[in-house]
């Protein structure tokens, strides 16, 4: 899926345009070539020639100069380094936009740098996305340093805007990777505890994200299911309680109260309300099953849900 | 001196959104936790308390009564153990078992709850325990009830009940009775 994502995007960014810059021609006549040199593909050419510019005084202070010098790095990486996650190019790109929009004290040309920087921004919110998808147990750090330059250019490209979607996106990603791995490690809590935390914070980042308190929720709940399956023909009378009130207080403390904030939210989620029937008769609470499984009937009879195969 | 502007350049913005895409791949599971629980004390008490010497020949036959999944974990977690010198035999049933068989275990569901006083009459001077699970069992003839304390199943027992048919309680089960 990532390869087809990487080529979607690729293509889209075909369609970027390159200002057309017969401006200038007096003022940064340097610049102005290697812009020329870019659009036509040249971009070697218009590295040598943008270098040029960078060395005469007056281009150098002109903020153009210095955005024609991001978009060309922009467009080496994405014909050259789209797949590269340390791209040097996209560095580049993204501290000479930074460059013209402190130089444009105008703001003759930042309508257009900060269109840039977001473009440069989303990608690296787009590696991160990815990068959550591969890491191993501990190695989240390497997708939060390509999400906070996300942020940064983010900073400078909308200021002020808000990023909250994106951070709950973020984070309910990491702690859906360490679900996965918990899922291949169910002995190793740790993974577990990993995966609730960082839906934790999507939650606050966003309190009224349903799949967020969701997962929370399946996840304390599948924590105490992984505890009841170990119960065997070896497991003593006193590990049995014990292990029952650990399991309850995951089903009933954690995973019921976080279940409901998703239902508030929204009571026609399939699959949330499955999910507290379960929880419900795990608890006994016979009433409150009969409800939600009337409520799943009425659901699938709306087809607003289609029950999962067994 | 003006600078004539150059021109705009579009930009596709493509935020990816991967996560929509598998977001709630995470499921619950559909065990049956509180047949999980029930299963493995009647394995408990199947071992744990002690059966009159006649009773200790052939099979330990636990009977489940309008239960299947709670006969499902019995019979695929515990089916193969011993208990004691015998091997465990459990037994889904449809209908009130007549006395023929020995039962040792019957488990009645709450589901099947007017059956009750039919298996006390069919068992009556047997040797064979009941066991229940809703309020009230234990004044009605049960001799071991499930109840659920803040979402934890514990269990009460009538000992004056298992003593009249030779069950002896052992010290666990006496020990974790609800009191």
């Amino acid at each position: 899926m990532g390869n087809s994502i990487i080529r979607v995007i690729s293509g889209i960014c075909l369609l970027l345009l390159f200002p057309v810059t017969t401006v200038f021609a007096q003022q940064l006549p340097l610049t102005n070539e290697a812009a020329k040199l870019c659009q036509e593909k040249q971009y070697d050419a218009a590295l040598q020639k943008i270098a040029e510019a960078k060395a005469d005084a007056t281009e150098n202070a002109n903020p153009y100069m210095w955005y024609v010098d991001g978009f060309i790095h922009k467009e080496i990486y994405k014909s050259r380094e789209m797949n590269l996650r340390n791209s040097r190019e996209r560095e580049l790109a993204a501290e000479s936009f930074l460059k013209s929009l402190n130089l444009d004290k105008q703001n003759q040309h930042s309508a257009m740098t900060k269109l840039s920087l977001k473009f440069i921004a989303s990608s690296y919110y787009n590696d991160a996305l990815l990068q959550t998808r591969e890491f191993s147990a501990g190695g989240e750090k390497e997708a939060e340093e390509t999400y906070a330059r996300f942020r940064k250019f983010m900073h400078y490209a909308e200021p002020g805007s808000s990023l909250k979607k994106f951070d709950t996106e973020f984070n309910k990603s990491v702690g859906q990777r360490y679900f996965l791995l918990w899922q291949a490690n169910v002995d190793n809590n740790k993974l577990a505890e990993k995966s609730i935390d960082y839906y934790s914070v999507a939650a606050r980042a966003d309190s009224t994200d349903i799949d967020a308190y969701y997962n929370i929720a399946v996840v304390n709940y599948n924590m105490a299911v992984f505890k009841y399956r170990v119960i065997g023909p070896d497991t003593d009378i006193f590990d049995l309680i014990v292990i029952q009130q650990e399991c309850a207080d995951l089903i009933k403390n954690k995973a019921l109260v976080n279940m409901e904030k998703a239902y508030n939210l929204n009571k026609e989620r399939g699959d949330v309300v499955r999910g507290l029937m379960f929880i419900h008769r795990a608890l006994e609470h016979e009433n409150d099953v009969e409800y939600f499984k009337s409520e799943i009937e009425r659901l699938v009879s709306e087809g607003k849900i289609i029950l999962p195969d067994k | 001196m003006a600078m004539p502007k150059p021109l705009n350049c579009f930009i596709f913005l493509l935020f990816l959104n991967l996560y929509s895409g598998f977001v709630n791949a995470q499921m619950i599971p559909e065990d049956n936790t509180v047949a999980m629980i029930r299963a493995n004390y009647l394995y408990q008490f199947a071992n744990n308390n002690n059966w009159p010497n006649e009773t200790k020949k052939g099979k330990f036959y636990v009977g489940i009564l309008g239960n299947q999944d709670v006969f499902d974990i019995m019979s695929s977690k515990y089916g193969t153990k011993p208990i004691g010198s015998q091997s465990l035999d459990v037994i889904a049933l449809k209908e009130v078992p007549t006395g023929s068989t020995p039962f040792h275990i019957i488990f009645i569901d709450k589901s099947r709850k007017a059956d009750l006083p039919k298996v006390l009459k069919e068992f009556k001077d047997k040797s064979t325990l009941i066991v229940t699970n809703w309020e009230g069992a234990l004044s009605q003839g049960a001799d071991i009830n499930f109840r659920n304390i803040d979402g934890s199943i514990r269990f009460e027992l009538s000992k004056s009940a298992m003593e009249n048919k030779k069950i002896t309680p052992g010290i666990k089960i006496l020990q974790w009775a609800i009191q």
